[in-house]
């Protein structure tokens, strides 16, 4: 065994909302070409046959209003651009057309191809290009939030592809559970109680104790009391907090991606200033999904669910048997076991592949996941250094 | 140890008269779903414009219902505002300029927005 692997007691998924692997990460291919960004090629046609190019255009807040829908039935046409036959292939063309059906503006409509400079994402950008970043991480689900974070937490979203509520059955465990039963620790840690948790309000109605805040994790880490899984959500909104104004972190547009940035640099901060939770831990930083935005990169089939989706839920007119992935997202794995500027490649991760993850790490052999989790790829190979990096950054938070 | 600075964001960030998305709207709803069933919540928490709900409307209801769900939630470290108290804060009678975060946070050549500690 790796001695990164050897040490590590702590795994930590950071799942931000609602960005492309292209609108936050493109860029860096001018940096590394490895990484499977943008080109400067890349484009769509809006609805006057123009040609609009993916660019380094995106602005922190301000630009993505309205919210891009990213529903089962308009990511279908950001991927197809419109194509329902048989045999259609994924050309990622439908993006700006999907964002003109809003408000039938072809200004704003371009809008949807910004991607950001690297330099506007100190903390993603160095993070990539100091650890792990994954060319190949796909939303699980070409739709919304919920469904894909469901299958962060289950390794399956039970059959759904939108927003609604939903119950787990008793078959397949959340993470969580799965880790309580086997003696070990878990924690979900949401922001705060006006931020919440998301996907899984049954189990904080059922289960309240592996809820946690944002603050207990922060204290957690400084304690070197954090529990062996834990997953951290971000701030969904705008509110007042005991002290003061609190901003939006999640990145949802239309909330300041630069709050987002200074979010993932705390997580990051509380881990890597306990030296011995540091040398001890991988966290996974990642997006539930592209939230409606430009990615250049066609998702892949990928083997079927045992569930499927009925056509009046998936608002396409078809069924949907859960056999392809969603837009990919951006993700990086960061550990002082990783050699510095890993880019992953020729190999597909999805959300499932968090729970499968985990479970083989923690648990072991543990039958009762869903097909897609069971066939998932793992990665904590990624920790293949003999000995530990002593550069990893740190960040100010000014 | 290399110090990766990360600019504050601009006051005009926070905004919590925003309209809540489509996503604060469903998770209000399954908290109102979920809240019923909690054996010993007797009432609904104080809800809830519906349509034209704004994201601390939104917050707020949320907080309540979660308190419900989990009053039992650890306090732990203080969380900073980002901003500060809001009531204390004099309002610009313009809308401010957003600050250009990225042209100070790096050099627009390179992501590396870095210096050495000594």
């Amino acid at each position: 065994m790796p001695r990164g692997l050897d040490k590590l007691k702590h795994i930590v998924v950071l799942m931000m909302e609602n960005r492309s692997f292209d609108h936050m990460l493109g860029g860096l291919t001018a940096f590394d070409p490895r990484i499977d960004g943008l080109t400067g090629s890349q484009f769509n046609l809006d609805t006057t046959g123009k040609q609009v190019l993916a660019e380094p255009l995106a602005k922190f807040q301000g630009q993505l209003n309205p919210d891009p829908d990213h529903h089962f039935a308009a990511v279908d046409l950001q991927i197809f651009d419109g194509d329902a036959s048989a045999h259609r292939v994924p050309t990622m063309k439908g993006f700006v057309k999907s964002y003109f059906n809003q408000q039938h503006d072809v200004k704003q409509s371009r809008k949807i191809m910004y991607a950001f400079a690297p330099a506007k994402l100190p903390v993603l950008s160095n993070l990539a290009l100091e650890f792990a970043v994954f060319n190949s991480w796909f939303a699980s689900i070409p739709g919304p939030t919920l469904c894909n974070r469901a299958f962060a937490h289950y390794g399956t979203s039970f059959g759904h592809v939108g927003m609604e509520l939903w119950y787990a059955n008793k078959q397949i465990k959340s993470m969580y559970e799965r880790m309580l039963d086997e003696g070990l620790t878990s924690k979900l840690y949401y922001f705060d109680q006006a931020s919440s948790s998301l996907e899984v309000v049954n189990l904080l109605r059922d289960q309240p104790r592996i809820f946690g805040t944002y603050p207990q994790f922060l204290k957690d880490c400084a304690d070197g009391t954090l529990p062996d899984y834990s997953f951290v959500e971000p701030n969904y909104s705008d509110h007042e907090g005991d002290a003061g104004a609190l901003v939006a972190n999640d990145q949802h547009p239309d909330h300041h991606v630069g709050e987002g940035e200074r979010f993932i640099a705390s997580v990051y901060n509380a881990i890597r200033q306990n030296p011995v939770l540091w040398e001890s831990t991988a966290l996974l930083v990642t997006y539930d999904e592209h939230g409606g935005i430009f990615d250049h990169v066609p998702p892949p089939a990928c083997t079927p669910d045992q569930f499927f989706a009925q056509p009046d839920k998936t608002g396409t007119g078809q069924p949907f048997f859960f056999d392809r992935l969603g837009v990919r997202v951006p993700a990086i794995l960061i550990s002082p076991w990783i050699p510095k500027g890993t880019v992953v490649g020729g190999r597909t991760f999805e959300h499932a592949s968090i729970p499968a993850t985990v479970t083989d790490f923690f648990i072991g052999s543990f039958d009762a996941r869903s097909p897609r989790e069971k066939d998932a790829e793992t990665f904590l190979d990624l920790l293949s250094l003999t000995e530990m990096r002593t550069d990893a950054p740190l960040f100010r938070l000014s | 140890m290399r110090i990766i600075r990360v600019p504050k964001v601009p006051r005009s960030a926070f905004d919590k008269d925003r309209p809540a998305s489509d996503l604060l709207r469903h998770q209000v709803e399954h908290l109102q779903q979920i809240i019923p069933t909690v054996p010993g919540a007797r009432e609904l928490p104080r809800a809830r414009p519906r349509g034209a709900m704004s994201e601390a409307q939104a917050a707020a209801f949320i907080a309540h219902a979660t308190q419900v769900l989990n009053p039992e939630a650890v306090p732990g470290l203080p969380l900073t505002p980002v901003i500060g108290p809001t009531q204390d804060v004099p309002q610009p009678r313009t809308r401010p300029r957003p600050k250009t975060v990225g042209k100070r946070a790096a050099s627009p050549r390179h992501p590396k927005s870095t210096r050495r500690s000594r």
